[in-house]
């Protein structure tokens, strides 16, 4: 059997003296999806921060395995980290107001990480900016692309940053509360995006949230992490319905309108 | 005399609303173009606008009181000095020193603190520790001092006197740079920048300089004004650019010793001086709100 794609055995993580991630373990295969679900403050962000070692200042790290395709991350040099950023793994923040450059155009945004990672020529990554801008959804994308952030909206704002973290073909997408900062309906936009994009190019994605039920049709399996650990791993089906842990059940029931079967 | 970054915000705010909208910024604004306009007309057009050669030396009228005085002649708008040099046109000449040390010394100050200030901010650790020991050595110097010291022992001219004063401006942006891209570091687009593979040199050129050029701008005008002035001291000692030159600060020297007879020949220089720092404040707060494009 070949490497997993992520390789994380027995993370931990102190942000001075605080514990935020307790001796984590999990892998995650090619074109697999998992979700990751807990509070805030469960070290969800925590974890995958780590993955692509973009940790503050001040955080100690130690694992048994820290691994990209084989690749020990932890001893990639800068470069090679540069390479892995974007071009292995790519990441979609949570708010995506304060998340794209405000001083640059979004045209130039998307190219400049297909100029890093695709070797692409400037004008070549413009066109071929275009199209992606155009497959996230945004209409007009060659009026778009010569816009700053403050002239798109929330939605269309975590469009143009999932037109950037495809652009460097990643094989593991991450994305962290993608849709937390959205209206409602512009969050299942941004779901059926997301999803669509990954089954076409058959990329691995981590989906970072707090909110359960939203896991169902995005993910194959679920980590449950509380206080740091992970309470329960479990296909996304069978989760729904036995949760094992009191911790899930609660999860499940907690969201109003909802009830555990 | 050295101007604290925003004063002029302090004395508008007695005019003006506290929130800087484009009304409100406005007429300083307009009022700081047209000084710094003027000052660089009479710094470019020089030979043009000036009546007279600023060494030409009339013995015959010297001293002459300003044209509206009674003993005042039309031929000498502001009056001569004490071998008869034309007051106007050496005050429209000495913009030319006064305005190109100014902008070249903020300019120089502009790169070499940016640099500085973004390295440290963004790099932290042991390169701020360094750079932040520098700022704390400049500042605790007393810097005319400093700089009567070097040109005194190295001699004057252009380039040593821009070197010098780039030297006294260039903490005042190294301190505002390094604060805002200390801050700028943990911002999410940058976070975000770096989790898509963009690496430092990029980030500090095309993120965070950026989003610091307004301040950069803000200070730079208060640097020139701060340039402008310690040039004009420096003049003032004899320790300037070039003595046959003219020079605010030297024509203000000059006039020093004839304060009680003829007025005219310290208070015209005096009164450019004031008008083109003044000018090139007001200009630079109001280019550094319209800058950032958030605050549109």
């Amino acid at each position: 059997m070949t490497a997993p794609l992520l390789n994380i055995q027995g993370l931990t993580i102190d942000f001075g003296d605080t514990r935020a991630v307790d001796d984590i373990s999990f892998a995650l295969h090619e074109g697999e999806a998992v979700g990751i679900v807990g509070e805030s403050g469960s070290g969800k962000s925590a974890t995958i921060l780590a993955a692509l070692r973009l940790h503050p200042a001040g955080t100690t790290i130690t694992a048994r395995a820290l691994s990209f395709r084989g690749q020990d991350i932890g001893a990639l040099s800068d470069s090679a980290l540069r390479d892995l950023r974007g071009g292995g793994m790519a990441m979609i923040f949570q708010d995506p107001l304060t998340a794209l450059n405000p001083l640059m155009r979004i045209g130039n945004q998307v190219a400049e990480v297909l100029i890093r990672h695709r070797g692409f020529a400037k004008r070549a990554a413009h066109v071929q900016a275009l199209r992606l801008l155009a497959q996230v959804g945004i209409a007009e994308p060659e009026l778009r692309a010569r816009q700053y952030p403050h002239e798109f909206s929330g939605g269309m704002r975590q469009r143009v940053m999932i037109a950037q973290a495809l652009a460097g073909d990643p094989a593991l997408l991450i994305a962290d509360e993608p849709t937390t900062a959205l209206d409602p309906t512009v969050q299942a936009e941004i779901v059926r995006v997301i999803t669509s994009l990954r089954r076409e190019r058959g990329m691995g994605l981590i989906w970072v949230t707090h909110d359960l039920a939203l896991m169902a049709g995005i993910v194959d399996r679920v980590l449950v992490m509380k206080s740091g650990r992970i309470v329960e791993d479990a296909a996304v089906d069978d989760l729904y319905r036995a949760p094992r842990h009191p911790y899930t059940r609660a999860l499940l029931t907690a969201r109003p309108g909802m009830t555990a079967p | 005399m050295k101007p604290k970054p925003g004063h002029t915000k302090v004395f508008w705010f007695f005019f003006s609303k506290k929130n800087k909208t484009e009304a409100s910024s406005f007429v300083p604004g307009a009022l700081g173009a047209v000084l710094f306009a003027l000052v660089a007309l009479c710094a470019i057009a020089a030979p043009v606008i000036a009546p007279y050669k600023p060494t030409t030396i009339e013995l015959r009228q010297r001293l002459m009181p300003p044209a509206w005085e009674a003993a005042g002649s039309s031929r000498h708008l502001l009056g001569t000095d004490n071998v008869g040099r034309d007051l106007f046109s050496r005050i429209v000449w000495g913009a030319r020193i006064s305005l190109s040390v100014g902008l070249a010394a903020a300019f120089l100050g502009a790169v070499i603190g940016s640099a500085l200030g973004l390295c440290a901010g963004y790099f932290g650790g042991a390169v701020d520790t360094v750079i932040s020991w520098l700022i704390e050595v400049q500042l605790a110097f007393p810097f005319t001092l400093f700089a009567i010291f070097l040109l005194a022992a190295f001699g004057g001219g252009f380039l040593p006197v821009v070197c010098v004063l780039a030297l006294a401006t260039w903490v005042n942006y190294a301190r505002v740079v390094r604060g805002q891209a200390l801050s700028l570091r943990s911002q999410d687009f940058i976070l975000a920048a770096q989790s898509v593979g963009v690496g430092p040199a990029r980030l500090l050129r095309r993120y965070l300089l950026p989003s610091v050029l307004p301040s950069i701008v803000v200070v730079g005008s208060f640097s020139a004004a701060q340039a402008i002035l310690t040039e004009a001291a420096l003049s003032f000692l004899g320790v300037g650019v070039d003595p046959t030159i003219p020079s605010w600060g030297a024509m203000l020297n000059l006039g020093r010793n004839y304060v009680q007879s003829a007025w005219w020949m310290a208070i015209f220089p005096g009164i450019a001086i004031a008008m083109t720092v003044l000018g090139v404040n007001l200009l630079g707060d109001w280019l550094g709100a319209r800058l950032d494009p958030r605050a549109r």
